[in-house]
């Protein structure tokens, strides 16, 4: 019955044709914004996936890591460093900096100070200039794709950020969470320009010695930093995702949107496999007539919705990822990984099998006497 | 091989109630063409939907190469349908999206036979009806005569005893239906099949064994009007 169900599918070509462009409608909306969703939340955990830490210190009250919750003591560094698991520690400084534009005005930027020559928590996707460079008076790192924004930003370019002087040392890609662009410093320059005390820190990273076991590290760094949050760098990376999906509300609004299009999706393929049986309701009454049941029926169309959800499946992922790797930027950031390839289908699969109920129930109620009127 | 006995069917109830079939009684025996003859109206199609088991009987006893269907579960008709009946409809309702071998094999394949089974019993009968040579075809390049012979092979698939079939040959010029009538024929005289043929076809009443005129959902009996006088 599964090979019946495929060929009345196929001979129907212009039906089939429609169902496949409403599936794969459906399937380039929603991946679409899952890709900008996932994109998103990974421009906002990069930081925290990029740096070399396993371990956080923070004040108590953070949730995400922007340097707006306070400071610990800068003595937290060398006594973490001495707890049984850790391998090294190193202070980062992180604020909100105005970066002034030469015509006038202001642009907000987040400054990241990195001790040197270490540069743990320093600048990534470098695209121009080099890390140590960071160590020469006043230098930092902006964003590449803030450059015109920064009034024509380039290698050299001196600029004023909160009062200070500042030269261009180097560009960082792609390094735009929600809010600011990073910008980077060395830790000295970056305590300058945040007005921080010299025993102030905002946050303290670790790496774990090789064989210590993370939770036990943890532990005993909770017990030594009572008045801190100790925290593993899933934890951190959790928090950040789920503050930005509460503050943000593009988890509801992505959210929507993905729904509404797999509704689409839905109603186009209920109301094609509907209109199919009505359109042929005379060979299903002969399939009734010969001996066929519901059940046969029922494989029948699931066959037909299974064809056409992998299909058009397919067709709208091949579009998608053409559509993702050919826009795909700094300022929109998108992100295809397999998994959701693969869930894509999948998913397709459930909504498919669920429209043909409707095309079932229809099915049912045809009656086998009605091939003798 | 058919035997019906004091048949009624009632649509409806109450003063809208119907009555299509008013104790009916008849027999069909195998290796007999047996002709249901009658006006538009008179209940042909409705004993022939009993019999084919697609409608229930209001009352009444129907047996089917020995099985009674008064009172069989619902569940049990398809069943029914597929293991004893063969049915040749007057437009033959050929499925469009396969070939001849791929309707002929449906019946079988229904059944739970396997494919390569289901094509080599599908290939013989194709070539028993003269459609040998037809195999791969679709039914869109098909004549009418040709058609309705292909729905005769799937009438065959897996043997049932008995044919129903409802004006095989309305739709058909007289002499492909007069082809379409030998290849019954032979088959209920030869293959020793039960064959009900419901007709206003006087061209084709010569082939019959018997006749049986109904009207307003009687049996006349045979002898009333007969298979060459009408």
């Amino acid at each position: 019955m599964a090979r019946l169900g495929v060929s009345m599918l196929w001979h129907d070509k212009l039906k089939l044709a429609g169902t496949l462009v409403g599936v794969a409608f459906a399937v380039i909306l929603a991946n679409f914004q899952i890709a900008l969703f996932i994109g998103l939340l990974l421009r906002n955990t990069m930081f925290v996936d990029r740096t070399d830490a396993d371990v956080w210190i923070t004040p108590k009250s953070t949730q995400i890591l922007e340097g707006n919750d306070g400071t610990i003591p800068r003595t937290i560094v060398d006594v973490a460093r001495s707890v049984t698991g850790v391998a090294w520690s190193a202070p980062l400084l992180m604020g909100a900096g105005g970066l002034k534009l030469p015509g006038g005005g202001q642009k907000s930027i987040r400054i990241v100070g990195t001790e040197m020559p270490a540069a743990k928590g320093g600048p990534f996707h470098i695209v121009a200039g080099q890390t140590r460079d960071l160590a020469l008076p006043d230098a930092m790192f902006f964003e590449d794709s803030r450059r015109e924004t920064f009034g024509g930003l380039n290698l050299g370019s001196i600029r004023e950020v909160n009062g200070h002087r500042v030269q261009t040392v180097g560009f960082t890609s792609g390094l735009v969470p929600f809010g600011p662009a990073l910008a980077f410093a060395s830790f000295d320059t970056a305590r300058e320009i945040l007005g921080r005390k010299k025993d102030e820190v905002n946050y303290v990273m670790l790496g774990l010695a090789r064989g210590a076991v993370p939770n036990d590290v943890v532990r005993r760094l909770q017990r030594t930093f009572p008045d801190q949050l100790v925290l593993p760098r899933s934890d951190i990376r959790a928090r950040t995702i789920f503050y930005i999906l509460k503050e943000s509300g593009i988890g509801q609004s992505i959210g929507m949107g993905v729904v509404m299009s797999l509704f689409c999706g839905f109603a186009i393929v209920a109301l094609t496999m509907f209109s199919a049986v009505v359109d042929h309701v005379r060979e299903f009454g002969t399939l009734k007539a010969i001996g066929a049941t519901n059940t046969d029926l029922a494989k029948l169309l699931l066959a037909q919705a299974f064809a056409c959800a992998v299909l058009g499946a397919l067709i709208g992922e091949a579009f998608v990822a053409q559509m993702v790797a050919g826009i795909r930027g700094p300022e929109l950031p998108l992100a295809l990984p397999t998994w959701l390839m693969g869930a894509t289908v999948v998913g397709m699969i459930v909504i498919c099998v669920s429209a043909s109920i409707m095309a079932l129930l229809r099915v049912r109620a045809i009656e086998p006497a009605m091939v003798f009127r | 091989m058919i035997e019906v006995r004091e048949l009624s069917k009632v649509y409806g109830s109450g003063p809208l109630a119907f009555h299509a079939l008013k104790s009916v009684s008849m027999t069909a025996s195998s290796g007999e063409v047996l002709l249901l003859v009658g006006p538009s109206g008179s209940g042909k199609t409705t004993l022939l939907s009993i019999l084919g088991c697609v409608l229930s009987p209001s009352s009444g006893s129907v047996r089917l190469a020995g099985h009674e269907l008064a009172g069989l579960a619902e569940s049990r008709l398809p069943e029914m349908r597929l293991r004893y009946i063969g049915f040749v409809f007057q437009a033959h309702n050929l499925m469009p999206s396969l070939t001849t071998t791929g309707n002929v094999c449906l019946p079988l394949l229904l059944r739970g036979w396997s494919e390569k089974r289901a094509k080599a019993e599908a290939a013989e009968l194709l070539s028993n009806v003269g459609l040998g040579h037809k195999l791969k075809t679709l039914p869109r390049d098909l004549s009418g005569g040709q058609k309705q012979r292909v729905a005769i092979a799937r009438a065959l698939a897996g043997r049932p005893p008995i044919l129903l079939c409802d004006e095989p040959t309305a739709a058909l010029d007289a002499q492909t239906g007069q082809g379409v009538m030998e290849t019954l024929t032979t088959l209920a005289h030869q293959g020793g099949h039960s064959v009900v043929v419901v007709t206003h076809d006087n061209r084709i009443f010569k082939f019959g064994d018997r006749m049986v005129r109904i009207e307003d959902g009687r049996i006349l009996e045979a002898g009333e009007g007969d298979l060459h006088g009408h």
